[in-house]
């Protein structure tokens, strides 16, 4: 066998476990991608739910973004913890506003607490 | 010219045309035999093949740049058949021409090849591209080369997917806690009584404190009011005369009256407010501090009932001071 013969074949022969592990690391990317993604629908389904366990909570979707009202505030400083606690609960999404007051959009003249969480796919 | 063409010419070249080959394969394979059955140098060795006239016409070359004439050889027998044609094969021509209405190639000896060659007439032109007779491995070589080369960009690009694309995770992000709502109290915490806070908002990561004036009816009244009771009680107590410390065996002597002077009911400890808002005893062991207390008690107690207020404690060594605690 010629000798550019044989390194023609053994060039094939290597190229083989290449291309398996190019295709593996793509095949493990798009999994991984595709569980990501499931794991983080799950998180927002269950984000979702526990929003609207908070107290005289409503909750709206704009634009993708959770919108929480809570109104007849009683506890200022409770409210401000609801807040922290609402946006640990999302680990996927990000806490954008926060308005706690009778000045703030939607209060309609009585402490409310308003906060947006972004970020959700 | 010459020169030129004798260094880049073929130790042997040979041309012939093969009838019965139906297919181009057999017409390669008998030029290879012909080669492995004449020539030594065999891996230096050229073939090329092209159909003509019903058969397969075939060229072999021994050495070579492997360039063949077969090319130039067709286009010559069929544009002027009655004509003769030649192309050198080391120091000899190699003619070739139709006989008998088929392509015939010969190889001149060497007399005959030297009026043939300085004849005048050019030699026909080496253009063909000829196939090496036995392969070197070359085009396993370059698709070897390709494919692992092409795999390892692959693999190259697969491993900027994966580093682009794939988290560990849906990736828990770092809690500023000092940010967090929950936090913030402390920007409205000292919010004053006359103060009301509007909004307490975070926009863009930043927190702000929106207060409005907080109106309450009556306190003004209400503030002064209680400034004119302060400097009521403020203008009532007289400063006390500074006294001498007593000597120190007077006091032990005064502590030691002391307990029996407790037993009296409404003696107790001397400074217990007289409910009838009669002013306590000032005992004569009572240390400076202890008789201004009692004297701003008395003066507030007065003022409270509407009785003038009290210009002076009594003195310290006065008369008065009963252990009994009786009101004077």
């Amino acid at each position: 066998m010629k000798a550019r013969t044989a390194v023609g074949i053994v060039m094939m022969l290597a190229s083989l476990p290449f291309y398996a592990g190019g295709g593996m690391l793509i095949s493990a990317t798009i999994d991984m991608k595709e569980r990501q993604a499931r794991q983080q629908a799950a998180v927002d389904e269950q984000c979702v739910k526990l929003l609207n366990t908070l107290p005289n909570a409503s909750v709206a979707n704009v634009e993708g973004a959770a919108v929480v009202v809570m109104r007849d505030v009683t506890d200022p400083r409770k409210a401000l913890t609801d807040a922290t606690v609402a946006a640990l609960m999302c680990p996927g999404r990000t806490l954008e506003e926060v308005c706690l007051g009778d000045k703030c959009q939607g209060a309609q003249d009585t402490v409310a607490l308003r906060f947006k969480l972004t970020g959700a796919n | 010219m010459a020169k030129d063409f004798v260094g880049h010419a073929p130790m042997n070249a040979m041309m012939g045309w093969y009838e019965g080959a139906e297919t181009k394969k057999d017409a390669v394979e008998y030029a290879k035999g012909f080669i492995q059955r004449r020539y030594t140098a065999q891996e230096a060795s050229w073939y090329a093949v092209a159909p003509f006239m019903g058969g397969w016409l075939w060229e072999v070359h021994e050495g070579g740049p492997g360039r063949g004439y077969i090319g130039a050889a067709i286009d010559a027998l069929t544009q002027n058949p009655d004509g003769k044609f030649w192309f050198p094969s080391a120091d000899r021509a190699f003619q070739v021409m139709m006989r008998d209405g088929k392509p015939f190639g010969i190889l001149l000896s060497k007399n005959e090849s030297l009026p043939v060659m300085n004849s005048g007439q050019p030699s026909l032109i080496a253009a063909t591209k000829m196939m090496p007779a036995v392969k070197k491995g070359t085009g396993v070589f370059l698709t070897g080369a390709a494919l692992l080369g092409s795999a390892a960009t692959f693999l190259v690009a697969s491993m900027a997917f994966y580093a682009v694309s794939a988290n560990p995770g849906p990736g828990l992000k770092a809690v500023d806690f000092s940010a967090m709502p929950h936090a913030q109290w402390p920007l409205v915490i000292d919010t004053h009584v006359e103060e009301i806070v509007s909004k307490l908002e975070m926009n863009g990561g930043k927190w702000n404190v929106e207060k409005r004036p907080h109106v309450i009816d009556g306190l003004k009244e209400l503030r002064e009011e209680g400034q004119k009771i302060m400097q009521r009680a403020r203008d009532s107590v007289a400063p006390m005369p500074v006294e001498e410390e007593a000597p120190a065996a007077a006091g032990e002597q005064a502590s030691s009256d002391a307990p029996a002077s407790s037993d009296q009911p409404g003696a107790a400890g001397g400074s217990v407010p007289n409910p009838q808002g009669a002013a306590a005893p000032v005992q004569e062991n009572m240390s400076p501090a202890e008789r201004r207390r009692l004297a701003r008690e008395q003066a507030l107690r007065q003022m409270q009932q509407g009785a003038p207020a009290v210009a002076a404690p009594p003195a310290a060594d006065a008369p008065t001071d009963t252990p009994d605690g009786g009101a004077q």
